[in-house]
């Protein structure tokens, strides 16, 4: 326990004095906190295009003018969009996270001092992962802070309590969300003979995950998850799609990700759900969430113990 | 009475169809310094690398303090202590962050006092706030020797620990690693090509060829026995070439 505490702390340490971490992190932040503001500078241009129809309806005769439809959304939908700054910017941040977590002992040249020391190779990967998930956590809470502060810096936003427990539900589905990605890095730090390929790979992965794989597991169900239209039109109904979709579809994490923190906060097309509601509906999406983190999880260790640390001088 | 602290037998190592070290059978007493001798590529690293648990042989045992290698990795971990020939650290931390990290993990229950301890043995106290990335090569170097002598290791591996530095750089070397053996007590097992620095260090040498270990004995007794050559590199070629 004391050696995981030794090395979850040296690797806060170290991720807090990389200029690369702040700069993403900011990045990340700023649009955390613009997304508030977008959402409800929407809110204020559709109200006020209301208005200006009702008064124009008004001016030509029509007095029975159908109600505002903005007062049946949801206060948290103007958070909508943290979910595509998540699957996008966040787990792109959780990557190079946990990419350099290793690739910064593999760069250093560090790794034959390092497993000359009686620690095992188990509870070094331990102690690197709860190093990063307190970071990630530290983010994620940060961003959860400066949503909820933006929120109530707006008008027209009335968050209730409830909705600030649905906000931090999906912080914490966030977080996990994140914390998949970061240990894909931290695996490819570890497996990949360059550093090159220790970023490439992943962010292959994480395209196939956030763009390929739901799209072959929904038969093609359009942009669902980056862009948060109606169905307009059904999917294929092929073979190939069916398939696909009984295959992919229980392992489609950022689909269920989007699905669950959609009904979260709720969206002009799906009004929020409780969120016991929202968690007994998806137990088995948030169990595979659960399963593949641990899977990768139990793959850098393998990996580690396979691992020459004499290869530490990585090719670029 | 011998203790024997360095204990192969019928070492080897294998990548594919080529083999880098061959039935290595060597035993290193409590106190000596030991030169391991050999050109580039002579299997001396490898041979600390698995004597230091970071790779495994394909057959054979090796065995620190009388502990296996490979079974009982982290009791002989405790014990040893391994300076690598490229030593490098986190630059962005200073040599204190680095030692007290290392320390840590190396289970030294005073980091602070145990650091201020190495370092003023090593003479090099004034650096301690100093960032990695600002070294020399010889300071780091030292400082790669503070982080292997940390724990008070029974056995102490260096690779090629000169190489790079200048003659002062080696000469400060040299006498660290003779008071870390004579006030310290510490075996030392050095992989070296530079035959000047075993002649006035090493108490025993051991001459790696192609894998193969060729000669193995005292230094005195190695003076003794080849009294035609008027240097150690003389004896080393004069190995070298009866084994080509």
């Amino acid at each position: 326990m004391n050696t995981i505490r030794i090395v979850a702390g040296a690797e806060i340490l170290a991720l807090f004095r990389e200029r690369t971490m702040y700069s993403i992190t900011a990045v990340f932040l700023v649009m955390a906190g613009a997304s508030s503001f977008i959402g409800w500078s929407t809110f204020t241009t559709a109200d006020a295009i209301y208005k200006a129809s009702v008064i124009y309806l008004h001016n030509n005769g029509v007095s029975a003018v159908p109600d505002n439809p903005l007062r049946t959304v949801p206060a948290l939908a103007s958070f909508d969009n943290l979910i595509i700054y998540i699957a996008l910017i966040g787990a792109l941040l959780a990557i190079i996270i946990g990419h350099r977590s290793i690739m910064r002992e593999r760069r250093a040249g560090i790794m034959q001092i390092l497993f000359t020391r009686p620690i095992s190779k188990r509870v070094f990967i331990v102690g690197k992962v709860a190093g990063l998930a307190l970071v990630l956590f530290s983010i994620t809470s940060a961003t959860a802070l400066i949503s909820i502060a933006t929120s109530f810096l707006l008008p027209l936003q009335h968050l209730m309590p409830i909705d600030i427990g649905h906000l931090i539900v999906f912080f914490l589905l966030s977080f996990l969300y994140m914390l998949f990605f970061a240990l894909i890095g931290l695996l490819f730090a570890i497996v990949a003979k360059s550093e090159s390929l220790a970023l490439f790979a992943p962010i292959c992965i994480w395209v196939g995950v956030t763009f390929i794989l739901p799209e072959l597991a929904t038969g093609l169900t359009p942009t669902a998850l980056l862009n948060p239209v109606t169905l307009l039109q059904l999917p294929p109904a092929t073979g190939f799609f069916y398939v696909a979709e009984q295959i992919l579809f229980p392992v489609s994490l950022s689909w269920h990700y989007a699905t669950m923190s959609g009904e979260l906060l709720g969206s002009s097309f799906n009004p929020s759900i409780p969120v016991r509601e929202v968690l007994m509906t998806h137990v088995s999406e948030v169990l595979t969430l659960f399963i593949a983190i641990g899977a990768v999880g139990i793959g850098a260790i393998t990996a580690l113990r396979r691992f020459d640390p004499r290869s530490d001088a990585v090719n670029e | 009475m011998n203790t024997t602290i360095i204990d192969t037998k019928n070492l080897t190592k294998r990548y594919g169809a080529t083999t880098v070290l061959h039935d290595l059978t060597l035993s290193i007493q409590k106190g000596e310094i030991f030169g391991f001798l050999g050109h580039n590529g002579a299997g001396k690293t490898t041979t600390v690398s698995i004597l230091t648990t970071l790779i495994a042989p394909t057959s054979g045992t090796a065995s620190i303090c009388g502990f296996d290698t490979q079974k009982e990795s982290i009791e002989v971990q405790k014990r040893i202590g391994y300076l690598p020939e490229n030593v490098k650290f986190y630059d962005s931390l200073t040599a204190y962050e680095n030692l007290e990290y290392l320390a840590q993990l190396s289970g030294v229950h005073n980091p602070k006092e145990k650091i201020f301890d190495v370092l003023t043995f090593l003479d090099f106290t004034d650096v301690a706030d100093k960032k990695l990335g600002e070294f020399s090569k010889g300071m780091r170097q030292r400082i790669g020797i503070a982080q292997a002598i940390l724990h008070e290791p029974e056995v102490l591996f260096l690779d090629e620990p000169t190489s790079g530095l200048d003659p002062m750089g080696i000469k400060q070397l040299r006498d660290i690693i003779i008071k870390l053996n004579t006030e310290k007590g510490m075996t030392i097992f050095m992989n070296t090509h530079l035959l000047s620095e075993v002649a006035k260090t090493c108490t025993r040498i051991g001459v790696l060829n192609h894998g193969r270990l060729i000669y193995s004995d005292s230094l005195q007794n190695t003076m003794k026995r080849f009294p035609d050559e008027s240097s150690l590199e003389e004896i080393y070629f004069s190995l070298d070439d009866k084994n080509k």
